[in-house]
């Protein structure tokens, strides 16, 4: 007899009633599964040729995958009889009963390369034995149930003696449970307090929570919570409210909590959570508050973000360039006041160092350099950024080392120093230039009085009597010097006090500038109101006076008249000092009456520390008064001051 | 006959001091207070030494020096500079003069100076 052909067969196992599938390898690929077996699992041939736990995950935790494991281990077959398996068919989980068995599939060498199963679905069987056990078992209980219920009156009695006793057990349980529940809240690291749901009425509070709220015990236990804690009902008794009607929990995170603590108000901040305590019908009967004192916390965090802040404001209010980099990439991370320094933004070290003067260049690689033995960066430097004039720049930074002590990155400021190195050139021109003042009338007195002495045993009549008034004159003029020197650093300080009096204006014009009216060089022309009086410091107006006159006298050499004129303007008096000499150019004007500032620059003399004007225009500002000069080059100069009529 | 000094120094302090100095040790003084009145002095007056101040109201004592320097008549005459401002190196630098007095000098290494840069001329 010929055997059927390969079609036949398959077509065969396709045919059959019963559940046949084949697992092949390893894997436990699915190789066959027919028609019953899709239709027992409730998928179709897509699932040929995928992974048996794959195909089916939901047997997963049935035992099918692992006896099929352990026939392929094995190669011993394995049965089973009315066995439960639960499948996904159409989206539901459906129990069904097989009686299968799981036989290896062995290659020539008698391995076993996979298994094939044969099932038979007997869960109707199956329920309909379990029914008829069931109906058995009624017919059963309802014949001996006659006698039973005798017996059972019979201990019945007995039973509810027990019974009593189990209720009182159970109940000594119940008190040892509650006991243990109390405890746990009591000793739980945060705080709790149970609120029943019907009266608000607070049934468990531990003394974390009593803390939290600042209460004592008798103001909360057994008490309708609002009325403990009647600070926080505004807000949060509706929210309770919506926790017991809805179920849902409420969290809050740092909320903001004002208590009154020991009867104070105080500020806190509290992570929170009103957790719904329900019972057996899901009924809201109690709310857990459990909540943490996040103060601490919250308020070290808002310290360093003001601190952070602040540090920010004061960068910002010191015109702090900030700068970071890294020595590994190269790469620079500036500030916008750093970009704003340089003139440029977004560009790495060698693109800045093109912007620095030509001699300073190296002072950075030079900074970096030392900057790896010591940490520290510091230099200045001058830059020229693009379309600005040059400016001086102050480097400081520190350079942070990794573990193996190469530097990392270095963070730094560049503050814009012009300014303060302006001034410091201007203080260095200005002492080079008292020097020299001071130098001239030493020269003589030490000229003078070296030849005194020469002719000390035999004086010369004509000599003598110079050379005393040459030394006392160039005392008088060290000790004009040594007084401005002294006046401008009093008056940095603060430290001249003005002595107030009345006194006619015009009357002080008169008697004032007598060293220009003896000298001839200069008319003095006063005209004006003549009756006008102030309140002031007679000597110091009178200084201010001749310091304007005499810087007539000095910048307009050519001028043969100064005028000086009195005008009453409202509520205040004005002195003019006009010349008709060179002028001013405008351009000097508004540092006219800065200190250390000299009208000439030409490398030409004048003698005198260019301080008048600072301290005529300090004087004046401190009666209350304003300074100031009118001036048309080729025309004349009209310096000017006002003081108040109204004092005292 | 009397050596003839020409002195250029704007403080009259100075000046007066300086005249009185060298007179008392009988040398014949011309002095100016500026430079443009020192640029108008006579030719006749030609003296044996300059001695010029650095800063001037109206001009500078080192150009001062160059320009007599460059001119054939006073090519030759002696020159000491003073200055109570630069010092000697910076003086040296811009001009050549025979010798240079920081201000404020000692009246005998003054007379000294003076009398052999006279003498040597």
């Amino acid at each position: 007899m010929n055997l059927p052909d390969k079609d036949i067969l398959a077509g065969l196992i396709e045919g059959s009633p019963y559940p046949i599938y084949l697992i092949m390898g390893e894997e436990l690929r699915i190789a066959v599964a027919n028609k019953a077996t899709l239709c027992a699992w409730g998928r179709d041939s897509r699932v040929i040729g995928m992974r048996f736990p794959e195909a089916l995950p939901e047997l997963g935790e049935q035992p099918f995958e692992a006896l099929l494991k352990n026939v392929m281990a094995t190669g011993e077959p394995y049965s089973a009889v009315n066995d439960k398996a639960e499948l996904m068919v159409d989206g539901k989980l459906v129990t069904s009963f097989y009686t299968f068995s799981y036989q290896p599939v062995t290659d020539k060498a008698g391995r076993t390369v996979g298994v094939v199963c044969y099932a038979t679905d007997v869960t109707e069987l199956v329920n309909a034995v379990d029914k008829n056990r069931q109906l058995t078992q009624k017919e059963v209980a309802n014949n001996s149930s006659l006698a039973r219920m005798n017996e059972e009156l019979m201990a019945a009695n007995g039973e509810l003696a027990s019974t009593n006793e189990e209720l009182l057990e159970s109940y000594r349980q119940l008190e040892a449970s509650e006991l243990r529940f109390r405890n746990l809240i009591q000793q739980a690291p945060f705080a709790i307090c149970v609120i029943h749901a019907a009266d608000l009425v607070v049934s468990e509070v531990n003394s974390r929570y009593l803390e939290l709220v600042g209460k004592r015990r008798a103001q909360l236990d057994g008490r309708m919570i609002w009325e403990g804690v009647p600070e926080a009902a505004d807000y949060y008794a509706p929210v309770m409210q919506r926790v017991i009607s809805t179920g849902v929990p409420y969290l809050a995170e740092e909320a903001e909590l004002t208590l009154v603590r020991q009867g104070v108000p105080e500020q806190v901040f509290v992570d929170f959570v009103y957790e719904p305590v329900t019972d057996l019908n899901g009924t809201v009967v109690a709310v857990m508050v459990i909540g943490i004192d996040v103060s601490e916390k919250v308020n070290a965090r808002k310290a360093i973000e003001e601190i952070e802040e602040r540090i920010r404001l004061a960068i910002q209010a010191a015109d702090i360039g900030i700068y970071e980099m890294s020595y590994l990439t190269g790469q620079l991370t500036t500030s916008e006041r750093f970009d704003e320094i340089f003139g440029v933004k977004n560009v790495r070290r060698e693109t800045l160092l093109e912007y620095y003067h030509p001699e300073d260049v190296h002072l950075s690689d030079n900074a970096h350099r030392e900057g790896r033995l010591t940490g520290n960066i510091f230099y200045e430097a001058r830059i020229l950024p693009p379309g600005s004039p040059m400016k001086w720049v102050r480097f400081q930074a520190r350079i942070f080392f990794d573990s193996a002590d190469i530097p990392e990155r270095v963070i730094g400021t560049a503050v814009d120093i012009t300014e303060y190195k302006t001034l410091q050139q201007q203080k260095d021109d200005f002492i080079s230039i008292a020097s020299h003042e001071l130098k001239t009338p030493i020269t003589t007195l030490k000229a003078s009085l070296q030849m005194l002495e020469r002719m000390k045993n035999n004086a010369n009549p004509v000599m003598f009597p110079k050379l005393v008034e040459q030394s006392s004159r160039s005392i008088n003029k060290i000790t004009d010097l040594v007084d401005d020197l002294l006046n401008v650093s009093k008056m940095s300080q603060g430290e001249v006090p003005l002595r107030k009096e009345w006194f006619t204006v015009s009357e002080m014009l008169d008697n004032c500038c007598s060293h220009i009216r003896d000298s001839g060089t200069h008319e003095l022309i006063l005209t004006g109101d003549r009756e006008i009086r102030v309140y002031a410091d007679e000597h110091r107006i009178d200084q201010v006076v001749v310091n304007l006159v005499n810087n007539a006298a000095k910048y307009a050499p050519g001028s043969e008249k100064i005028y000086l004129e009195v005008s009453r303007k409202a509520d205040l008096v004005k002195v003019s000092i006009r010349d008709t000499g060179p002028g001013i150019s405008p351009e000097k004007i508004p540092f006219l009456f800065d200190r250390y500032f000299r009208a000439d620059e030409s490398g030409s003399q004048v003698s005198g520390l260019g301080l008048g004007l600072y301290i005529s225009s300090d004087i004046v500002e401190r009666h209350g008064g304003t300074i100031g000069v009118d001036s048309v080059v080729g025309t004349g100069s009209t310096f000017w001051f006002t003081l108040p009529l109204d004092v005292p | 006959m009397h050596k003839r000094i020409s002195i250029l120094e704007d403080d009259a302090g100075i000046r007066e001091a300086a005249t009185l100095l060298l007179e008392s040790e009988g040398y014949e003084v011309l002095t100016f207070s500026n430079v443009s009145s020192f640029m108008a002095r006579s030719p006749l007056s030609e003296p044996d030494l300059y001695l010029l101040d650095v800063m001037l109201p109206d001009g500078n004592g080192l150009e001062v020096c160059s320009l007599l320097r460059s001119a054939h008549e006073t090519a030759h005459t002696p020159i000491i500079m003073m200055s109570a401002h630069e010092g000697i190196e910076q003086m040296r630098k811009s001009c050549w003069a025979e010798d240079f007095i920081t201000k404020p000098f000692d009246i005998y290494e003054f007379l000294e100076r003076v009398g052999k840069v006279v003498a040597d001329s």
